[in-house]
């Protein structure tokens, strides 16, 4: 959820979702939001400070977090999670449940991408449509001839495409970073 | 007491391409730091760690050592608020009135005055770039290259196949999400407000009212952005949202044409009532204040005003809200004390000489 507007009046500040009310009382703003994310839908529940506290969330940031998970948890115990083989249910760094993610819509750190990898790319399927970066390659510091490659290899079709769209300035440019990029590969060598 | 430098405020200048329709452009990048858990999974420990990570890679870097790195923790909550209102925090990075924000959430403001980086928000770093009018391309690049700085001197989690790592895997890939702040008046008032917002779901954009998600329309003000973030390069994001958003205003111009065609006698009465209205009110709400501005803007687009400016209309906006009215104020205000400061604020900055002074540029 991206917080793009201008802000004022309390009841528009204070949640992330202002004019949300609670999915449960339906009487007050809804203060805590989570993302659930299911095979095919991605559904946000809205919940108010009373509704969130008997469900065992609690108001402070904190302990959002904490009491989120155990209560995150026990739904993930009442619904089967379906769980291809080949897909890990824990994230072997970060212990990240997959019922978890599926309940938060957030992951725990970057390996869970690869304990989930199958699950993920279906995920990744539905929303984005594709499961390839085809945007910018990162050029780690002290980087291996590896990510040296692929960066220059991106450079070059970033170098052609402006060319062909005439983005001359750009293209100069990308030009002198593939040079610069080629000085460092050779004094690896 | 900390001062927070003047980052963020470019914007209303209303000088950007299209500013009588767009009012803001701006571009994210979500980045997360190799190694590190992300937010859902850390501890107040991780948190303080990554901001360290953060501040001292920026500490000796030649072109972000001219930034300024501001511990959220060390400010107080008026000027939280300030950061939050001028679209540099989140409300998530601020965290709840009782509780404040939490350990390690950081900002990073400058080097130049349209960037800023968030730290240990729902990602470990949101870079961002805002810019008046449309002006996707350049926020795009000014974004990038903050990116490029900050990757060159701490490890970014990537992956060879899904790219930049997120916690949320709807941003996973590029990271990037461009959003532009439209006003559509004529839009809202024919009613084909509906048909635009639904197809522009169709072409892979999402609009959300001025609050976000779910909420109401407040001042016919929309922001729409990418939905995706995965499998096309940021400039066919970015290239593809430019190319919608001109159409969207084209239809918002067309729009405005057929209200003064078919009712053009009540179209600029209403124009010339909000005026009058801004002009001479002793109390304001932040809703009707915003009602009143969307009215002035369209008649900025009609050239029904061509002495206000843009940027005139920006400040009454940006400037009466809750953070900002208060600091000006010295002291915290009552919803009514607000309201009465607001008109003040109003009614100095919207007579004869200051909207003619311009502050810079007549749409």
């Amino acid at each position: 959820m991206e917080n793009y507007g201008l802000m004022e009046e309390e009841q528009l500040v204070s949640g992330k979702h202002p004019a949300t009310m609670c999915d449960v009382c339906k009487a007050n703003k809804a203060i805590v939001h989570v993302t659930q994310i299911t095979e095919d839908k991605i559904i946000t529940s809205h919940f108010c400070t009373a509704c969130a506290n008997s469900k065992g969330i609690s108001h402070a940031d904190k302990s959002i977090k904490s009491s989120l998970y155990h209560f995150l948890e026990e739904l993930g115990e009442e619904t089967d999670l379906v769980v291809e083989s080949g897909t890990k249910k824990n994230c072997s760094f970060c212990g990240m449940k997959l019922g978890e993610f599926r309940r938060t819509g957030r992951l725990g750190c970057s390996h869970c991408y690869t304990d989930f990898d199958t699950y993920l790319r279906k995920i990744l399927k539905k929303i984005h449509g594709s499961t390839q970066h085809t945007g910018k390659v990162y050029l780690p510091p002290n980087p291996n001839s590896y990510e040296l490659e692929q960066k220059m290899k991106f450079l070059k079709n970033g170098m052609n495409r402006a060319v062909t769209r005439e983005e001359f300035e750009k293209a100069a440019m990308l030009r002198d970073e593939i040079v610069k990029m080629e000085l460092i590969i050779n004094g690896d060598q | 007491m900390k001062t927070i430098p003047p980052v963020g405020l470019d914007w209303l200048a209303g000088t950007g391409e299209c500013s009588e329709v767009v009012l803001s452009t701006r571009v994210r990048l979500a980045r997360n730091l190799q190694g590190s858990l992300f937010g859902v999974r850390d501890t107040d420990r991780d948190r303080e760690s990554v901001r360290e990570k953060v501040q001292t890679a920026i500490g000796g870097h030649p072109s972000l050592v001219e930034s300024v790195f501001l511990d959220l923790n060390s400010i107080n909550r008026l000027q939280q608020r300030i950061l939050l209102e001028r679209r540099l925090a989140s409300s998530e990075l601020i965290g709840e009135e009782e509780t404040g924000p939490a350990k390690g959430s950081a900002l990073i403001l400058g080097p130049k005055d349209c960037s800023s980086v968030m730290v240990n928000e729902e990602d470990h770093l949101r870079i961002q770039t805002m810019l008046s009018g449309l002006q996707l391309k350049k926020a795009w690049n000014l974004a990038d290259e903050m990116d490029e700085e900050l990757g060159g001197v701490m490890p970014f989690a990537y992956h060879n196949e899904f790219g930049f790592l997120t916690s949320c895997p709807t941003n996973v890939g590029s990271g990037l999400r461009a959003s532009v702040l439209v006003h559509l008046p004529g839009l809202v008032l024919t009613n084909e407000i509906g048909k635009v917002l639904e197809s522009l779901g169709q072409l892979g954009l999402i609009a959300r009212g001025l609050y976000g998600e779910g909420s109401k329309i407040v001042g016919n003000c929309f922001q729409i952005s990418n939905q995706t973030t995965l499998g096309r390069i940021e400039e066919d994001l970015v290239d593809h949202l430019e190319d919608i958003i001109r159409r969207v205003i084209g239809y918002e111009e067309e729009a405005q044409q057929v209200l003064m065609r078919e009712d053009g006698n009540m179209t600029e009465d209403k124009v010339w009532r909000a005026y009058g209205t801004l002009e001479h009110s002793r109390s304001l709400s932040f809703l009707e204040l915003m009602d009143l501005l969307s009215r002035v803007r369209l008649g900025i687009g009609l050239k029904l005003l061509p002495q206000v400016s843009v940027y005139t209309l920006n400040k009454l906006m940006f400037f009466t809200q809750k953070a900002h009215l208060e600091e000006a104020a010295g002291r915290g205000l009552t919803s009514g004390e607000r309201d009465l400061h607001r008109a003040t604020y109003v009614r100095k900055n919207f007579d004869g000489t200051n909207i003619l002074d311009g502050g810079g540029q007549t749409a």
